[in-house]
């Protein structure tokens, strides 16, 4: 009821700092949207833009009626903000020439600056009004709101990306397309001329082995690495640490890309006396430096959220070094720590240009380390370029979009179900 | 009457909404036209292999004319189709020939149809590295060697004792599976019925199938043949073994014995007029003709 009333009704008080709070974000949606939308909205997709553009000039004027109230002002106000709007009707109408429409634009210009001075800058009226009590003592439900429309909306986001890429794929995925051979056929010739054929499986074992492969290399360094900045460093070399594997992660991926198909190419051929250097291990390694940096420091702060109490009290037991950190600190972390290794699992699994350029990017079901292979990420970041709009092939490519979506949501509730498990026991 | 003021409540928004479209729209549109009656700017977007030729002839007629500029931008002969069908390019570079079903989208999207022009053509080379002690191969042994059920495995199946590589096997580098260049070597090689065997290294770019190559005793592969490099041999290649070898370079390519050669396309939507007429047709002199012989690009004609 409280948020009903906050966004649509155009009763009460709000303070400046609120306006600012619901407005700002309202002002840079529909700057974007209005400039760039077509009119006659005959997409369900533009629909529904229309509909959320609506809504959200609701909230505007709801909110700003309030704001006129907070300066013992009736709401009527608000139609000092539409005088450029009719002016432009009139001039729309009569069809007058463009020196008018500078005009106009001259007036928008200063009735919105004189708009956003009186409703964003000027103090309301102390004290209770007819409106309501003071705004700047009952301000704590306008936070409230503003704090779980941003909870929701990130629900919203995240459910909007895969309506999105489900629906890009669903014609498909319900008319023609052979789920079994889907997953379980390594032939993928989305481009032959007389025989397509979409077999992801290939692709599925590339990801999968490439981010293992990943995981094997980037874990043990990864917590030795924040082990030893949260346990054993001296404070100055601890900051020295976090600040070059924060430099690490500011690294772009496709640099990463270019060391592996150069630099690591060269030396895999050299050191395993391959063929060719670009490989599931040349890739592995690339993403295990990716992820490295992320799993430090999740972990290290994990590990620094250990209360010192337990050190000292394992210490006070006569505990060595190794014993604290091995019986006392990794137990008491583990949460924190496997919530670090899977969060550098997701970077590897979504990476998509150091594995194209590192792999080899070649459809094969990997048999070794020295294999080259193909993830699902790099096919559709090389194949969505060129591919017609709404074929089969760029149907396929979303459908694998569906599947890497299904993939990470299957490990992310599968590290959420440990968690709790973890925590149960 | 509070019942009527939510009325009244709701309709001011929308008329809101509506009417801060118009004049936002309108205020914009505005300005685009005072942009474009001072420079004119032409919009030239598509195909990767042709990206540098088209920036190279961008840029030389940026010195020519003060009042055209001409955008330049890469991403696919799809993607300039696309562009072109939706009206948001004015020339589309295309290094394959345009479907007759883009050609109908076109004609149906924006009422115009598609007019091409031929600006150059690119010899697709065939690679190995340097060391490799192969000269010269045939189509169908590249087609034994890259199609489906492929008969050569083994660089010693084609009689080559390719010392370096000590696993002997053919490590085949090709592109992305929907690149112009992809499309246009599988059909010279396969016609229309066959398909490239997969588990090749299928690189996305031009210059990385010749990088990579230039570090790998075992493989083979085709890109343009303007990238070549120092650490690079290009093949000659016969129609068959009782045919005579040509090696691709500019003559032999404008004799049309080179048997891997296409054309390079520019589309423009209906017949083009004003500055852009004046670009292709500066294109096609002989000025815009040294720029694709100076990028290692096939011009029309050898002055």
């Amino acid at each position: 009821m409280k948020f009903i009333h906050i966004l649509f009704s155009i009763n009460g008080r709000i303070n400046r700092a609120g306006w600012w709070l619901l407005n700002l974000p309202i002002f840079v949606i529909l700057a974007i949207s209005i400039t760039t939308f077509d009119f006659p909205a005959t997409l369900l997709f533009e629909q529904i833009q229309l509909l959320i553009l609506l809504v959200l000039v609701c909230v505007h004027i709801a909110v700003s009626a309030k704001r006129w109230h907070d300066k013992d002002k009736s709401a009527w106000y608000l139609l000092f903000h539409i005088i450029p709007l009719i002016c432009s009707i009139c001039i729309y109408a009569a069809k007058l020439s463009s020196t008018w429409w500078e005009l106009i634009h001259l007036i928008a210009v200063i009735n919105g600056l004189w708009t956003v001075v009186e409703l964003g800058i000027i103090k309301g009226t102390a004290g209770d009004n007819e409106y309501g009590p003071d705004s700047e003592t009952s301000s704590e439900s306008i936070i409230d709101v503003y704090i779980s429309i941003c909870g929701i909306s990130a629900i919203l986001f995240v459910f909007g990306i895969f309506f999105f890429v489900f629906k890009e794929g669903a014609g498909f995925l319900f008319g023609g397309l052979n789920i079994w051979e889907f997953l379980f056929s390594e032939e993928w010739y989305p481009t032959s001329l007389n025989n397509k054929r979409y077999g992801t499986l290939a692709l599925i074992l590339g990801t999968f082995s490439v981010t293992v492969l990943a995981m094997l290399l980037a874990v043990p360094f990864g917590l030795g690495a924040a082990i030893y900045v949260s346990e054993f460093s001296s404070p100055k070399l601890k900051e020295t640490f976090k600040i070059v594997i924060e430099f690490l992660a500011a690294i772009p991926s496709v640099v990463w890309g270019f060391i592996g198909l150069t630099l690591m190419n060269e030396m895999i051929i050299k050191v395993f006396n391959a063929p060719i250097g670009l490989t599931m291990l040349n890739g592995g390694i690339m993403l295990a430096l990716m992820s490295v940096p992320i799993i430090v420091s999740i972990a290290e702060d994990a590990l620094k959220a250990v209360p010192d109490s337990y050190r000292e009290a394992a210490e006070a037991l006569g505990a060595t070094r190794w014993q604290v950190i091995f019986r006392v600190l990794l137990p008491a972390a583990k949460n924190g720590l496997l919530a670090a290794v899977l969060l550098g699992a997701a970077r590897s699994i979504g990476e998509t240009m150091a594995v194209l350029m590192a792999t080899g990017h070649s459809v094969n079901i990997p048999t070794g380390p020295l294999s080259r292979i193909r993830t699902l990420t790099a096919t559709i970041a090389a194949e969505l370029g060129e591919v017609a709009r709404g074929g089969e092939h760029y149907q396929v490519l979303f459908i694998i979009g569906i599947l890497l979506f299904s993939l990470t949501f299957i490990v992310n509730l599968i590290a959420d179900l440990v968690i709790k498990g973890i925590r149960q026991s | 009457m509070k019942y009527r003021g939510r009325i009244i409540y709701v309709a001011l928004s929308i008329l809101v909404f509506f009417i801060y479209g118009f004049v936002i729209r309108d205020g914009s549109s505005d300005k685009q036209q005072g942009e474009e009656s001072g420079q004119s700017i032409i919009k030239n977007k598509g195909s990767d292999t042709m990206v540098n030729l088209a920036q190279a002839w961008a840029e030389r007629y940026s010195g020519i004319s003060d009042t055209v500029s001409v955008e330049v931008s890469g991403g696919g002969s799809g993607t300039g189709v696309a562009a072109l069908i939706n009206g948001t390019v004015d020339i589309a570079n295309c290094s394959r020939q345009i479907k007759p079903k883009e050609k109908e989208e076109a004609q149906k999207n924006t009422g115009k149809e598609p007019i091409e022009f031929i600006v150059g053509y690119d010899a697709l080379a065939v690679y190995v590295h340097k060391d490799n002690p192969i000269n010269k191969i045939t189509i169908p042994q590249l087609a034994e060697i890259y199609g489906e059920d492929r008969k050569f495995t083994k660089w010693t199946q084609l009689g080559i004792a390719n010392a370096g590589c000590r696993s002997d096997k053919i490590i085949r580098i090709s592109r992305q599976s929907n690149s112009g260049t992809y499309f246009y070597f599988r059909e010279a090689l396969l016609g229309k019925e066959r398909d490239f065997e997969s588990g090749s290294l299928d690189l996305h770019g031009s210059k990385d199938v010749v990088e990579v190559i230039g570090r790998t005793l075992c493989a083979i592969g085709y890109s343009g043949m303007g990238y070549a490099t120092d650490h690079v041999k290009m093949l000659d290649v016969a129609t068959s073994s009782d045919q005579p070898y040509y090696s691709p370079n500019l003559y032999n390519v404008i004799a049309k014995t080179y048997p891997i050669a296409r054309p390079l396309y520019m589309y423009s939507l209906g017949e083009p007029t004003g500055e852009a007429k004046v670009y292709l047709d500066w294109i096609l002199s002989d000025e815009g003709q040294k720029i694709v012989e100076e990028l290692g690009f096939v011009p029309l004609t050898r002055n």
